[in-house]
């Protein structure tokens, strides 16, 4: 167990060393200077020609990457060239935000999909079925700023009960404490500012949820369907078993692991920050802050955002093994 | 069952944050301070420093709570200042500001000439400026007693106030004492609001200085600039009352907020020159008939009407009514006519027509990419052939200021004075974005930024701007008409810059509650 | 099987005598295949046929008839049109072509990618299994949107980029949820059974493994092929889609998002048109498990 995980946490640093060389060669690959689109609109030659110098864009890429390198090695990611700011710490002041939606999304999804595909599974061609797959076909066919849009038009337009967008009302919460609102103003005991931020979370929680919500479905479903034929629950069903006890029971362990599996894919997309849906309704986060940054070709907050994304995969793919493993014994550790 | 167990406390967090929703709808958020007005606003806040940004939105903010050396007034047509009396130009090459008295931050401390010095050192050095070109031609900046301020600049600059109209006055004594960290600490400013509280790309919060000379009773005490990009998200806010005052709303929502009975819209030509730049070393924009007749091929009204409905004036010349040096009888003028534009293109030597780039931005300006859709037609009937491009933003940009792209589709903002931008886009030798070269126009463009008499200046000016349309390396399209949404509980004058300024809002008598 | 159409069972007697052909049709010939398949077809020959079937030039513009609301059966204009007077249905029909063939190879090049390389990782486990994730881990991070635009600026703007760009991702889902299933199905009876009696890895791989996996394969599959067009709509958004005189659903739910609220009918068929698609490919989907069921063809 314990070698398991020094070997999985050894083999994070070649993935990171790698990530960083390609992302490097990317961004210098591409197309547009940072220097050119930073620098304002009525600027001089010079102005430009300085701030590249600044930015140590005059010099080779593979010195960049040197100088990027070493430096990183002593954990400074350097500045980002838009906000002059420690790369760092601008994306740890947005992540609790954009990590602050995920969860909210992924329960969401959780509490909705899992028993939707259940019944949908248990039911199979029924209406509930039919009706449920639609449903969830169509949340994944429309892209969510259609979805984002419609939905702040009718509850926020229309109805007037969630508002259109931001994080929170501005003067209602105290300072942060762990950045996560939810969280603080319950540490505060500032229920005002609770009721603010859980306003403000739930729709662009919900338009998140939607595909992880229509995957989970269809995924339990299918996976229990597969397992209803088995012969292991016909015996439990000719030993007289209820069907309730045939389904939570037997059926729906074989699910667990898509589940897992599902989740652990979707929650990594979830926290890398949705541009569209962040942009939207304002939400500050990293997936607006990427957008900011490839816009601006900012090479050290897109280099820091990519190490930091692939930090977190390698981290749920670490949890999503180990939930294999504790929730199907069959399932060893292994790698 | 684990899964199960998790599953029933999840949906009770869901239960519960559901209920504390419910609960929420008659809440605080709906009771907001009565004085307080947000603003929805598109553009970006890039730090707290000062002069670490230049976008129209942040030099509005900073000039009405640091302050800046100098003011443009729409009302006066000419500059003003909350910090000098008067200035002179004793030679071309100097500038004398006569300082007022008694200056004072709103935190009490005294604003001294020093500040002054200090500041432009900052705009010139600070390594995250980005003003760096608004003080490129200051050579010394001098304090010879405590009423006076001498700017000197390496060349004569005509032009220079709308400069010192960028030069956000800062403490000198703050920085000295607490370093960059004076930009979050101790942000005190001479302006009629205070800063409380700046979150980088999120929102701008500002309260009203009690006393100060420029502030009244109605002005609201509390400000906050949010930033909101989604068109649809910012008029909604609007008509939901979570903003009182929405910048740009786009044509096809103008209707939107008529019909609501909450809200209203205010008007202004905006002073952003929309443009089709043709790059003269490239192939076949080299030669003058094939410009012009891009020029004669576009039928600007129509594309007015439809894809901007009606809101946008048609430009006849680099500018229009209100920017500096403008006439209505600046010649020439280009008329849509298909025709004429065939017979350009014959006589440029294409008879069979020419296969052309068109690069349009997509995203960047009001309807951007439909108008751009909407030339190509135009174009072909006129005997081009054209790629439509549509490359990503930054790609194009800087592929623009590289010199490297034929013809675009652009716009120049923050022209009042159209100095700077005709320099930048038509003098040899400045930003190869179009790198049109004419010696007629540089001679004149240069003459025009020495000349200190207005009337002299403004004849060079007009020169400039009729070769520069009779060359054509540019077809001048619109201005668009920027809409502003307003909430009915309060009264706002925009400015043609479309810089929002709070001593511009004024709540009216409350009684009547919402909805 | 709870699943399996229930009204074969009755009518099966009388049919014995049909011609092999016609036995192997029978099973599919259920209302959720044919309208599936009836979806599917009716999209593919109007993306075949566009140039006959659709009922205006999908790029003449005309500003004069710009956002007309759909006209339904009452005026040329079905569907209504676009911001520049372009008709909606003739460019939903041309988009077709674009739409499904980003659709179909994308899921079909992900897929084989993905499916093989979950397969491989789940089943072998051990260093393969490690080196596969740390692939995984790698290619994941990487934001799609900076790949498309290195992509798209070096070999250009234009179909075959833009599915190489939307492809180099998405292969993930499938190979994580293909690994997931593998890494359970191999240790089941049927699968322990046959390398006991000592069946090469292949062989257990194609036999057993896969037709069991296609199941969560097909699912992922949906999903990635409308991901996958509404993905072309948020690259289109930024200008970094298919070149735009080339009609395709994203790019008309691009054009559509500044006017959801004011021209609906801009964003909404377009969306309609994707729905269709992923919910013919899933009637399919289903029908296919009700045919191939792996368990039921053991039991046989």
């Amino acid at each position: 167990m314990v070698t398991y995980l020094v070997r999985r946490l050894l083999g994070t640093l070649p993935v990171l060393l790698m990530v960083s060389l390609f992302v490097f060669l990317l961004l210098h690959a591409a197309p547009g200077d940072p220097a050119d689109i930073l620098i304002p609109d009525q600027a001089t030659a010079q102005d430009v020609a300085e701030a590249r110098q600044r930015w140590g864009l005059d010099q080779p890429v593979m010195v960049q990457y040197w100088r990027f390198l070493s430096s990183a090695s002593m954990l400074d990611f350097g500045r980002s060239f838009k906000y002059d700011e420690p790369v760092m710490s601008l994306i740890l002041e947005r992540f609790p935000a954009t990590m602050e939606l995920a969860l909210l999304a992924t329960m969401l999804a959780l509490a909705l999909g899992i028993p939707l595909g259940i019944f949908a599974a248990s039911r199979p061609n029924s209406w509930f079925d039919n009706a449920s797959s639609i449903g969830g076909f169509f949340g994944v066919s429309m892209p969510n700023f259609w979805m984002a849009i419609m939905l702040i038009l009718v509850l926020s337009g229309y109805f007037k009960i969630l508002p259109s967008g931001g994080r929170a009302t501005f003067g209602l919460a105290d300072d942060p404490i762990t950045g996560f609102l939810l969280l603080d103003s319950v540490l505060q005991g500032n229920w005002d500012a609770l009721n603010d931020a859980a306003k403000f979370l739930v729709l662009p929680a919900f338009v998140l949820s939607v595909n992880m919500t229509g995957l989970l479905m269809r995924m339990t479903r299918s996976s229990m369907l597969e397992v209803l034929g088995e012969d292991y629950i016909m015996t439990a069903r000719a030993k007289g078993l209820s069907e309730r006890v045939v389904v939570w029971k037997h059926a729906l362990r074989n699910a667990r692991i898509i589940v897992i599996t599902v989740v652990g894919l979707e929650f990594g997309a979830l926290i890398s920050g949705s541009i569209i849906v962040e942009s939207v309704f304002s939400w500050p986060g990293i997936g607006q802050l990427l957008l900011q940054g490839i816009t601006a070709r900012d090479y050290p907050l897109i280099t820091g955002l990519v190490l930091v994304y692939t930090t977190m995969f390698i981290i749920v793919n670490l949890i999503v093994d180990f939930l294999y493993a504790a929730v199907d014994p069959r399932i060893r550790l292994n790698g | 069952m684990p899964l199960k167990a998790s599953f029933s406390s999840l949906t009770a967090q869901a239960a519960a944050i559901g209920i504390s929703m419910v609960l929420a709808t008659s809440g605080p958020a709906q009771a907001q301070q009565r004085n307080r007005v947000s603003i929805a606003v598109t553009e970006t806040i890039a730090s707290v420093n000062p002069y670490a940004d230049s976008v129209a939105l942040m030099y509005a903010v900073y000039s009405q709570t640091y302050g800046a050396l100098v003011d443009w007034s729409f009302e006066k047509n000419g500059y003003i200042s909350r910090f000098a009396d008067s200035w002179s130009n004793p030679d071309n090459l100097t500038w004398r500001f006569k300082l007022k008295k008694g200056l004072k931050r709103n935190n009490g401390e005294p604003v001294v000439p020093a500040d002054f010095v200090h500041s432009i050192n900052r705009a010139k050095n600070d390594p995250q400026s980005k003003q760096k070109h608004n003080v490129r031609w200051i050579t010394t900046v001098e304090t010879p007693d405590e009423e006076t301020l001498i700017i000197k600049t390496s060349e004569p600059v005509a032009p220079m106030l709308e400069n010192l109209s960028r030069i956000i006055v800062t403490s000198k004594a703050q920085y000295d004492k607490l370093g960059a960290a004076a930009d979050k600490e101790a942000p005190f400013g001479a302006g009629p609001y205070a800063i409380k509280q700046i979150a980088v790309d999120n929102f701008f919060a500002m309260t009203k200085v009690a006393g100060h000379p420029d502030v009244r009773a109605e002005n609201p005490e509390e400000v906050i600039y949010r930033i909101i990009k989604e068109p649809e998200s910012r008029v909604t806010a609007l008509l939901n009352g979570e903003v009182q005052i929405a910048q740009f709303i786009p044509p096809q929502l103008v209707p939107r907020v008529q019909s609501s009975s909450s809200s209203h819209l205010v008007w202004d030509d905006a002073v952003e020159l929309m443009f089709l730049a043709m790059n003269p070393e490239f192939k076949p924009w080299d030669k003058k008939e094939v410009r012009q007749a891009v020029a004669h091929a576009i039928d600007r009204d129509a594309l007015i009407k439809v894809l901007l409905n009606g809101q946008a004036s048609r430009l006849d010349g680099p500018i229009g009514p209100g920017q500096y040096g403008y006439t209505p009888d600046l010649q020439p003028r280009y008329s849509y006519n298909p025709a004429k534009a065939r017979e350009l293109l014959k006589q440029a030597g294409y008879p069979n027509g020419v296969e052309i780039d068109f690069s349009a931005t997509v995203g960047r300006y009001i309807a951007d990419k439909q108008i751009c859709e909407a030339i190509v037609p135009m174009l072909e009937a006129a005997g081009f052939k054209v790629n439509l491009k549509t490359p990503e933003w930054g790609t194009l940009w800087s592929s623009v200021q590289k010199g490297g792209v034929p013809f675009y589709y652009m716009g120049r903002g923050s022209v009042i004075d159209p100095s700077a931008a005709l320099s930048q886009y038509f003098e040899t030798g400045q930003s190869p974005r179009i790198k049109f070269s004419n010696t007629e126009v540089d001679a004149a463009l240069k003459a025009e930024r020495e000349e200190f008499d207005d009337e002299k200046r403004i004849a060079l000016l007009r020169k400039a701007m009729s070769i520069i349309t009779d060359e054509a390396p540019a077809h001048f399209l619109w201005r668009h008409k920027m809409a502003t949404g307003v909430d009915n509980s309060i009264s706002f004058k925009p400015q043609p810059t479309m810089d929002i300024y709070a001593v511009n809002i004024q709540m009216k008598a409350r009684g009547k509650p919402k909805q | 099987m709870a699943e399996t159409t229930s009204h074969q069972d009755p009518v099966a007697g009388p049919h014995k005598g049909l011609s092999p052909v016609a036995r192997a049709l029978r099973p599919w010939l259920t209302f959720k295949a044919l309208l599936g398949g009836l979806i599917l077809f009716s999209f593919i020959m109007s993306a075949l046929l566009a140039p006959y079937l659709a009922p205006f030039d999908p790029n003449k513009q005309d500003l004069m008839r710009a956002m007309i609301a759909p006209q339904w059966l009452a005026g040329p204009h079905v569907f209504g049109t676009d911001h520049v007077g372009r008709d909606l249905l003739s460019r939903l029909i041309y988009g077709a072509r674009i739409s499904l063939s980003i659709a179909a190879s994308v899921v079909v090049i992900s897929g084989a990618v993905g499916i093989f390389l979950g397969i491989v990782s789940g089943y072998f486990g051990g260093r393969i299994d490690f080196l596969i994730q740390k692939v995984v881990e790698m290619v994941w991070a990487f934001p799609p949107l900076l790949i498309a635009i290195a992509i798209l600026a070096f070999l250009g703007q234009g179909l075959g980029n833009l599915i190489l760009a939307l492809t180099l991702q998405r292969w993930i889902p499938y190979s994580r949820v293909v690994r997931a299933e593998a890494m359970t199905l191999k240790e089941r009876e049927f699968v322990m059974a046959a390398r006991s009696i000592g069946a090469s890895h292949l062989r257990i791989l194609a036999r057993h493994l896969l037709p069991n996996l296609i199941q969560s394969a097909l699912v992922i599959g949906t999903f990635a092929m409308a991901a996958a067009i509404i993905a072309e709509a948020a690259l289109s958004f930024l200008g970094l889609g298919v070149p735009p005189q080339i009609p395709t659903w994203g790019s008309m739910l691009a054009d559509g998002r500044a006017y959801v609220s004011t021209s609906w009918w801009m964003s909404l068929f377009p969306g309609l048109a994707i729905f269709a698609t992923v919910l013919a490919i899933n009637l399919l989907g289903d029908a296919l498990r009700d045919n191939l069921d792996p368990k039921l063809k053991r039991k046989l």
